[in-house]
């Protein structure tokens, strides 16, 4: 009997080694996907191509998800896209996927748009910003002009001034292609109700309205609130620490079991949090 | 988070901030339960740190010249006769801060060691009591027969044990008890401090126990998370915000988006992503370099990540050589580079072509410091960048192909800088600096549509300082040829961005001009540049390559005929005159020598009276002392003249200080030793006969 224990525990250790070995061995990471249309409304997007070094290429499925198998990379290294392509679509959200790390549990996105789609949002919105800037620098030029002809302003003072407006323009002409860049890549199915009425806006040429959107949900006095709030609760915390602190000295001092217990229990909640 | 940051990169910035590195820490000395009573005449010595005394109100200030914010402060003594320091556990925590005042709490000498020891009799007589009365329990169960001997003697023990460690720590603990301050307590504590000072333990823990602050304390943390992830949420929105901003322009907009990134950043001081984020904003966006600095040393307090580390102290090095804090530039930039170097010998980050390219980004900014020092160094670290930069878009060439470009653009800028403005290696530079913009060239072919704007004012670079090369090496046919490039560039993409483009047409229109001038064509060169000047005077931003303009055109008239057209001539070199002292910087020193000259030149053959000779003079001397070192600039002919006018000048008694005249001294004598062949001409022996005279008096 005692034998045939020993047997079992053997065989069963074999296979348990054998079970375990070729994990070991070829340990593959998986990661999900989905691919989606831009603007769609979330619409899945079929038969994409997806090229990433050190997986195994792949295509998406008719509800556009897809499997990468890496063989010898890990959980949370980072991921070099190759190509990522259909027949008449490109790429959107080129920026979002070069910041790719491997994870099991969170799906990448790949967001693409008909070919040509992304030039002709960037010229739309690069139309209206240059437009734009051309008004206001004229207007500046006038207020300021208005300025030295009234006497309120000294003649050093007003070149000043109109080298800065000059930088300006200049400025924001340079960065217009990038920020064009940036608005045609935003997917408008991933925005919440507010940056989507935003845009809205933007898109009919109301600049005005889009940043007044924001201002009347009173975003940046909320997140300021926030934060205050944040400091807060954690000036009371240190505070509630202090207080803990006093107790475990005093609990220290004391020295009785029950005492030492509860001071362990307290340096516990101390730490977790 | 984001380590994937672009370092931080900008080139040709023409404006100056200056502020000085310097922590004050505030503080303030008061009595130990006294009811927040101040105590003057305080001595406070801290390493680094300007000695500092207390005054009636107990407040100090510490004054760090090297510090900086968040470092440890080191307190080395802290002193008044008679007086002792309570908190001293605390204040070996403090980082130096310029906006929290440091507490500093004494009290009579003594005072420690009597509390002390209350504490400790108080203590040990509760402990002993407590003992006494386990023993008892013991001793009583045993009786009653409820436990075995072997379990009384195990539980003796293990009482034993425990009031011998307690009373072993009595000592730490009263001290301890004694330094607490009554004035920094609530009610409860001090409420909880008598009845331990009453010998009543026991009372005072339940007092703390009815408090329940365990369950308040995990209730905070868990409020403060939620209020974290709430504000994570609304980062996206908040960045699309400050995006929209941006993109709308305008002061207030910018003005708006800052607030936006500054409330990011304030809202987690911990986290270096933010930190950073606004950095780059800063630097980026407002170019305020002071404050992208201060931002970039919080995120470097809490970061960890080695890459990041390296591009935050590379970011400082920017910062610090663009307001010309080149002392600090210096330790930066060995603190970066220790970082890059540990990172290079792993294969992971060797292969990685943001790695490179991030690397390339400190050499670019290594070299802008050597360069503004005049150290050849810059000419090898920036060479030393292009092979980085070649194997970052080896690896992944569509990707980085516009930034290769841009990188190029900015080593061929640099080049041509140490090649026409410091004279280094000038050979060497010259093919170097074609060979990259034929590189860069090629490259731009790769670019993504998106970025083709940008790319085509890059390519129009590119092709004007080709031409730019080839007419210092006298290849007139090259020089034309890429100007025509240049100017077709610029015509294909006009429409779309006249603001980016106009400068760079204006440019190569200059370029033409100088093209002429390299040919002797001086009237049809003025007629072109006179043209291209009336057209762009009323534009704004061209200040540049308007005062190219106007020192070519003071070549030109220079050669034009003294009677007829003298008004012509006068006008044109006053108003270029003008310009150099009203800009000064804008123009490379060998244009505004040009100027200069021109302006002697009508002076002293004109026979007119002009103002401010004696002072262009004086600057003409010292600017051929302190560049035209081997004598290579300037003609014979220059110097001949040079030396006319300041004899003319003395004639008619215009050098009007010694000062001045010990200066032409001087200079005059440098002069003669690289241009030896003045030392025959007539004007040169009555000059210095004649100021030898004059110095004599």
């Amino acid at each position: 009997m005692e034998r045939m224990c020993r047997l079992i525990q053997a065989m069963t250790m074999l296979v348990v080694f054998l079970l375990v070995s070729p994990v070991c061995i070829w340990a593959q990471v998986y990661q999900k996907g989905i691919v989606l249309l831009q603007n769609s409304g979330k619409q899945p997007l079929t038969q994409v191509t997806v090229l990433v070094s050190g997986a195994v290429p792949t295509t998406s499925d008719s509800q556009g998800e897809f499997t990468l198998h890496f063989s010898t990379r890990k959980e949370g290294e980072a991921v070099r896209t190759l190509d990522v392509s259909k027949t008449g679509y490109e790429l959107v959200n080129s920026k979002e996927i070069s910041l790719w790390n491997i994870s099991s549990s969170r799906p990448f996105t790949i967001v693409m748009c008909p070919k040509g789609a992304l030039a002709e949002s960037r010229r739309r919105y690069y139309r209206l910003g240059e437009d734009r800037y051309r008004v206001l620098y004229q207007k500046k030029l006038k207020e300021l002009e208005a300025a030295v002809e009234s006497n309120a302003q000294m003649e050093a003072e007003y070149h000043r001034k109109l080298e800065e407006a000059n930088r300006q323009l200049q400025q924001a002409m340079e960065r217009l292609g990038e920020f064009c860049d940036r608005f045609a890549r935003i997917n408008r199915d991933m925005l919440g109700e507010l940056d989507q009425r935003a845009l809205e806006l933007l898109d009919k040429g109301d600049v005005e309205g889009a940043i007044q959107v924001y201002e009347d949900a009173q975003l940046l006095q909320n997140f300021r609130d926030k934060t205050q709030l944040r400091n807060s609760l954690r000036k009371e915390r240190n505070f509630v620490r202090e207080k803990i602190e006093e107790e475990i000295g005093l609990l220290e001092k004391e020295g009785s079991p029950s005492s030492l217990q509860r001071r362990d229990s307290l340096r516990n909640v101390l730490e977790q949090y | 988070m984001n380590i994937r940051f672009w370092g931080i990169v900008c080139i040709g910035f023409f404006f100056s901030l200056v502020s000085v590195a310097q922590v004050n820490q505030r503080g303030k000395v008061t009595l130990q339960n006294s009811g927040g009573q101040p105590l003057s005449g305080v001595q406070i010595l801290a390493s680094g740190a300007v000695p500092a005394i207390s005054d009636v109100q107990g407040t100090f200030s510490l004054r760090f010249n090297k510090s900086r914010a968040g470092e440890m402060l080191l307190l080395d003594s802290v002193y008044k006769k008679g007086y002792e320091l309570v908190n001293e556990r605390a204040l070996q925590q403090w980082s130096v801060s310029s906006s929290r005042q440091l507490p500093i709490v004494m009290c009579p000498e003594g005072t420690l060691v009597a509390a002390q020891e209350k504490y400790y009799e108080i203590g040990k007589s509760h402990n002993m009591k407590r003992y006494a009365n386990a023993c008892r329990e013991l001793d009583k169960q045993l009786a009653a027969k409820c436990i075995t001997q072997d379990e009384y003697n195990k539980q003796l023990d293990q009482v034993s044990g425990e009031f011998q460690r307690t009373m072993e720590k009595l000592e730490a603990y009263a001290y301890n008890m004694a330094c607490y301050n009554r004035d920094d307590l609530n009610q409860m504590s001090i409420q909880a401090l008598s009845l331990v000072e009453a010998g009543q333990v026991g009372q005072a823990l339940s007092l703390y126990a009815s408090q329940q602050l365990a369950e308040h304390y995990r209730g905070l943390g868990g409020k403060e998370e939620l209020t974290v992830r709430e504000q994570e949420a609304m980062l996206a929105s908040m960045r699309l915000n400050a995006d929209i901003c941006l993109f709308a322009g305008g002061d207030e907009n910018i003005h708006r988006a800052d607030e936006i990134y500054q409330a990011i950043a304030l809202s987690d001081t911990t986290n270096a992503s933010y930190a950073l984020e606004y950095a780059t904003f800063l630097s980026d966006h407002l170019v305020d370099m002071g404050r992208c600095v201060e931002w970039l040393h919080c995120a470097l307090r809490h970061s960890t990540n080695g890459l990041q580390r390296a591009e935050i102290y590379s970011g400082l090095a920017m910062a610090t050589t663009y307001m010309d804090r080149l002392d600090e530039t210096a330790d930066y930039l060995k603190r970066s580079d220790a970082y890059y170097q540990k990172l290079l010998g792993d294969s992971i980050y060797r292969e990685d072509a943001y790695f490179n390219m991030s690397y390339v980004t400190y050499l670019i900014n290594e070299g802008r410091y050597w360069g503004k020092m005049r150290n050849d160094k810059a000419v090898d670290r920036l060479s030393l960048g292009i092979n980085y930069a070649n194997k970052a878009i080896a690896i992944q060439p569509q990707k980085y192909a516009y930034h290769y470009a841009f990188y190029l653009m900015d080593f061929a800028m640099h080049f041509q800088d140490l090649m026409i403005r410091y004279n280094i290696r000038t050979n060497e530079m010259r093919q170097t600096t074609l060979d990259i913009c034929n590189i860069g060239l090629s490259c731009l072919k790769l670019v993504d549509e998106k970025e083709r704007l940008k790319a085509a004012v890059i390519e129009s670079g590119f092709y004007l300082t080709m031409s730019t090369v080839n007419l210092n090496c006298s290849n007139l046919g090259q020089a034309i040829l890429y100007n025509d490039s240049c100017q077709a560039t610029v015509e294909r993409f006009m429409h779309l961005n006249p603001v980016l483009f106009t400068p760079i047409k204006i440019k190569s229109m200059a370029m033409y001009g100088s093209v002429l001038l390299s040919q002797n064509k001086f009237r049809e060169a003025f007629t072109h540049l006179n043209s291209v000047y009336g057209q762009m005077r009323e534009l704004p931003y061209v200040r540049k390559a308007l005062g190219q303009i106007l020192s070519q055109m003071s070549q030109c008239v220079m050669t034009f005929d003294l009677e007829k057209d003298i008004d012509q001539m006068l006008a044109v070199t006053h108003e270029s005159l003008d310009f150099v002292y009203q800009y000064p910087d804008v123009l490379l020193g060998r244009q505004e020598m040009e100027v200069q000259y021109a302006y002697l030149h009508v002076r002293a053959y004109g026979k007119k009276e002009l103002p401010n000779y004696e002072q262009a003079l004086l600057r003409m001397i010292d600017f051929v002392l302190s560049n035209d070192i081997r004598g290579e600039w300037f003609t014979y002919e220059h110097m001949r003249l040079l030396v006319a006018g300041v004899f003319d000048l003395y004639n008619k008694k215009q050098v009007t200080t010694l000062e001045n005249k010990r200066k032409v001294l001087i200079g005059m004598y440098k002069l003669i030793e690289r241009y030896s062949q003045l030392k025959d001409s007539a004007s040169y022996k009555l000059l210095m006969q004649k100021i030898w005279n004059e110095c004599a008096d």
